[in-house]
């Protein structure tokens, strides 16, 4: 009896491990062992990136190249093979027009294709896509684009003008209860004309030569007429329906969307066969940082995209993970500032705004936003963030540059005693890089002698007190790319734009907007721009400007190749038609 | 019996009509609504027109009243509505999430009460020795842990270890167990070690009183063998608690377990109630937790009806 007594206790253990081993099993069947990837060159740590080029006011009437050689890479790329993408992230709507967020074009862009697209090694010039040349008319406020033939939407039918006539007026004048948020400036589109079979004419309200990039910017595709004006319109991937490289093949919201090669895509690679080379693309939704590092350590993804929030873990990802990815940082475009309700007390008073922008020292924010490592993660901005032609000035303007700070600060501190002020409070989104951002932006105004309260709740909350001007200051980080400065200015400060807190700004700054649209000669523009900011800092100062993050960061497994750029600008390059993967990947 | 459960049921109306009352006026309450969780990014509204007309496409202008009796006449006729954001119906999210909520709250308390229940029975008979050191000791330990830390844990030891991480693909269980399998092994060992240091105690201090019981000592008395004594006698009294408290953990992680949703990537109940209060989605979030609502006030009758079948002195009434 005793012997039984002892052996049956054991078995029950015996059979919590036989369990426990049977879970290690199924863990381990069905998978493949992990490819070895070679061994790379040693992947540095990533240095900051330098902000986007300046962006020059394009020519009158530009010349441009066959798009077969303006893409031409440093090497042919190898075609075959899926390569998967985890984001933390995808879609929320079919449509993508309908809302705001970055997440959605990251999945769908690569079905379609715009006007005209930007460069993906600057981000900013202008190459062909569906139009072969374009030119602008002579007082700024005409384009033409000539349309390439034969290109077929990915159900089989032709692409025609109409299409993209449709297209653009859709964005001009959306269906009722539809609003397009990233495509307000197509709002000032006044007529669209199909001058032959192969021109369209877009005319807009007020002269602006630079309104081309809204054509090439990531919203700004080009939709199939018949396929969006069925009944239920965009309500599921069935209808996503584009000219693009990549087809879509299934696809759930919020979770993936996968595409298979458009073997029909109009633009060739320098081997002779259309775009793109991977024969699949799947982007993936893995919301957690741990398991987009997880993913790529053990090869369930090829690449791990991190958001600029998350632009630490994936550097300590980095140095964890080894020889087997490497990084890549896509220049982040956009802008953090402080916005100031001039709607009340104490920012309604232009002292006050100056005493604000007086004592936040940029250069001190970028020190304290600076890596473990000692780099420095963001990049100080003027009111124009990253496309600012001159941000690589602003260390050495009077108020930022250490030489003057001193000056700067003691300006500042006199306004504030005069008016009284001592601090403010600060509404800040609840999410943490924000409130570590705001922490770091009361610690700046602290040393300056102000103190801050923050005033955190989530997107939501916030947008409510913003709405109803209930607030002193806020923090705002669009990373959204504004082409250029008088799209910023419009869309961002002046009324109308986004900042519907702001200060007016003083009436010189329209005839100088004037100014700037209408410049044919860049040296014109820099000229206006110029004034512009100097009005903005001395007479106007909508908002206090912060900095930006140089970059969001990809961990990128080493057998996938690109050229220069391709995988870069985040914001505006997801169709990925030049990205391809070598013989050592696992999905090849 | 027959007329409990009846009643019980009938009782389920006046119940969800008060939880879908509550879960109208308190997703209210919270500052903002949907159509500023859609333009609104990072600190500035992107387009204030475009908030008017969310709004008025939504109804969301209406007064709230109005809005409230469209909600009732739109539950009268079976319809939970749609999400506002993504414009999918929410018995159609309830059908894409409720596999993996139910998968991992399943496989979560079998793994719990599987190291729960010998653990705390070895626990009870060893009582003072050393094994009995070793599991309460544990079971304090796991107690301690937050399982999402734990989760966290599990899954760098395996990549780190093994270069090993969950599938990252959703698929239904039928289409690939395996794979399902997968994906949920980690987070349910998370929850359901968690749950295991609680019932591991319990299951200790129940059959201990259990086996101090006069019937034991009866049935012991008698010359039974002492595996048939704890098997036959002491266990089904010393287990009822246990059920008890599996049963609430199931009724808790229908909910969701947000966090560990997140980190392993799983589609679930929680992260959409969680995603659809964010975005202020108040159609999807007022669905969703009446649906969760029917599911735990029927778990629950369920329950109440197993202790029934275990347990033949209770009386239901």
């Amino acid at each position: 009896m005793k012997k039984k007594h002892i052996t049956r206790i054991p078995f029950t253990l015996g059979l919590i491990i036989a369990c426990t081993s049977l879970i290690a099993v199924v863990i381990g069947c069905g998978e493949e062992e992990p490819t070895a990837t070679p061994v790379p060159p040693p992947t540095q740590a990533p240095e900051p990136t330098a902000a986007p080029a300046p962006t020059e006011a394009p020519e009158p009437t530009a010349a441009p190249e066959p798009a077969e050689e303006a893409m031409a890479p440093s090497s042919d790329g190898q075609r075959g093979g899926s390569l998967i993408r985890g984001v933390s992230r995808t879609l929320r709507q079919w449509d993508y027009n309908t809302e705001a967020v970055w997440f959605a074009p990251q999945s769908l862009q690569r079905h379609y294709s715009n006007l005209v697209r930007f460069d993906p090694s600057d981000g900013t010039t202008i190459l062909p896509d569906l139009a072969t040349e374009w030119s602008i008319g002579d007082g700024a406020d005409s384009f033409t684009f000539t349309i390439r033939d034969g290109v077929k939407f990915h159900d089989g039918q032709d692409l025609t003008l109409e299409d993209i006539k449709w297209t653009f007026e859709r964005s001009k004048s959306p269906p009722e209860g539809e609003r397009y948020p990233r495509l307000l400036a197509l709002q000032s589109i006044t007529d669209i004309t199909i001058v032959d079979d192969n021109n369209i004419t877009i005319e807009i309200e007020n002269p602006n030569a630079e309104f081309i990039q809204n054509f090439a910017a990531a919203w700004g595709i080009v939709f199939a007429q018949h396929v969006m004006e069925q009944e239920g319109g965009m309500n599921g991937p069935d209808r996503v329906v584009g000219t693009g490289p990549f087809i879509i093949d299934e696809a759930e919201m919020e979770e993936f969307v996968t595409s298979r090669s458009n073997p029909d895509y109009f633009l060739m690679a320098p081997d002779g066969d259309p775009f793109p080379y991977l024969d699949e693309m799947t982007t993936v939704a893995l919301s957690d940082v741990e398991a987009r590092i997880a993913a790529i350590q053990t090869g369930r993804v090829d690449i791990s995209s991190f958001d600029p929030a998350e632009f630490a873990p994936a550097v300590g990802a980095l140095n964890s993970i080894g020889d087997s990815v490497r990084m890549e940082i896509s220049p982040l475009a956009g802008i953090n500032y402080l916005s100031m309700n001039a709607n009340g007390p104490p920012f309604d008073d232009l002292k006050a705004r100056r005493a604000a922008y007086l004592l936040f020292d940029r250069l001190r924010m970028q020190q304290l936003e600076s890596l473990p490592t000692g780099e420095f993660a963001s990049v100080p901005t003027g009111f124009f963030g990253t496309v600012d032609p001159f941000i690589d000035e602003i260390p050495d303007i009077w108020e930022v540059s250490k030489d003057t700070r001193e000056e700067a600060l003691a300006e500042g501190k006199a306004l504030a005693d005069e008016l009284g002020i001592t601090g403010f409070e600060m509404v800040v989104n609840s999410r943490s890089f924000f409130q570590e951002l705001a922490q770091l932006a009361a610690q700046v105004y602290a040393d300056a002698g102000w103190e801050v309260t923050l005033n955190v709740g989530d997107s939501a909350a916030n947008a409510e007190l913003i709405q109803s001007a209930n607030f002193e200051m806020s923090m705002s980080t669009p990373n959204v790319v504004l082409p250029s400065v008088s799209a910023f200015l419009l869309e961002q400060y002046l009324p109308g734009g986004r900042e519907a807190n702001a200060a007016p700004p003083p009436d010189k700054v329209y005839d100088l907007l004037a100014d700037l649209q209408g410049a044919t000669d860049p040296v014109d523009a820099q000229a206006a721009t110029r004034e512009i900011q100097k009005v903005m800092r001395e007479e106007w100062i909508p908002v206090v400007p912060m900095g930006k993050q140089v970059g969001s960061s990809e961990l990128i497994a080493n057998h996938v190749q690109d050229r220069p750029g391709a995988l870069g600008q985040w914001f505006n390059l997801h169709t990925w038609m030049d990205v391809w993967i070598d013989e050592n990947s696992p999905r090849k | 019996m027959r007329d409990y459960i009846i009643r019980r049921v009938l009782l389920l109306v006046p119940n969800l009509f008060i939880l879908a009352t509550l879960t109208f006026f308190l997703a209210r309450v919270l500052p903002g609504d949907v159509a500023l969780g859609l333009v609104a990014e990072d600190g500035s509204i992107i387009d204030q027109e475009a908030v008017e007309v969310i709004r008025e496409r939504l109804g969301l202008n209406d007064p709230m009243p109005v809005q409230y009796a469209r909600w009732m006449l739109q539950l009268l006729q079976g319809d939970l509505g749609k999400s506002d954001v993504s414009d999918i119906s929410v018995v159609q999210v309830v059908t894409e999430t409720a596999e993996v909520t139910f998968l991992l709250a399943i496989l979560s308390v079998i793994i719990g009460a599987v190291m729960a229940i010998p653990f705390g029975i070895l626990s009870a008979m060893m009582r003072g020795r050393w094994p009995d050191q070793v599991i309460r000791t544990f079971s304090a330990v796991f107690l301690a842990l937050p399982n999402f830390w734990l989760g966290i844990l599990l899954l760098l030891a395996l990549v780190t270890w093994f270069s090993w991480s969950p599938p990252i693909f959703q698929e239904t269980f039928l289409d690939a167990p395996v794979e399902q399998f997968q994906r949920l092994i980690l987070p349910s060992i998370a929850i359901g070690t968690s749950f295991a240091a609680v019932a591991t105690r319990l299951t200790r201090s129940t059959m201990l009183e259990v086996l101090n019981q006069d019937y034991i000592r009866t049935a012991r008395a008698k010359g039974l063998f002492p595996n048939r004594v704890i098997i036959r006698h002491a266990l089904p009294n010393a287990v009822l608690p246990v059920i008890t408290l599996s049963a609430l953990l199931f009724a808790g992680l229908l909910n969701g377990a947000v966090v560990l949703e997140r980190i392993f990537a799983l589609p679930g109940m929680g992260v959409e109630i969680v995603t659809a209060t964010s975005e202020r989605d108040f159609q999807l979030l007022q669905g969703l937790v009446l649906v969760l609502g029917a599911f735990v006030m029927v778990w629950m009758l369920l329950i109440d009806l197993i202790y029934v079948a275990l347990d033949k002195r209770i009386q239901l009434e």
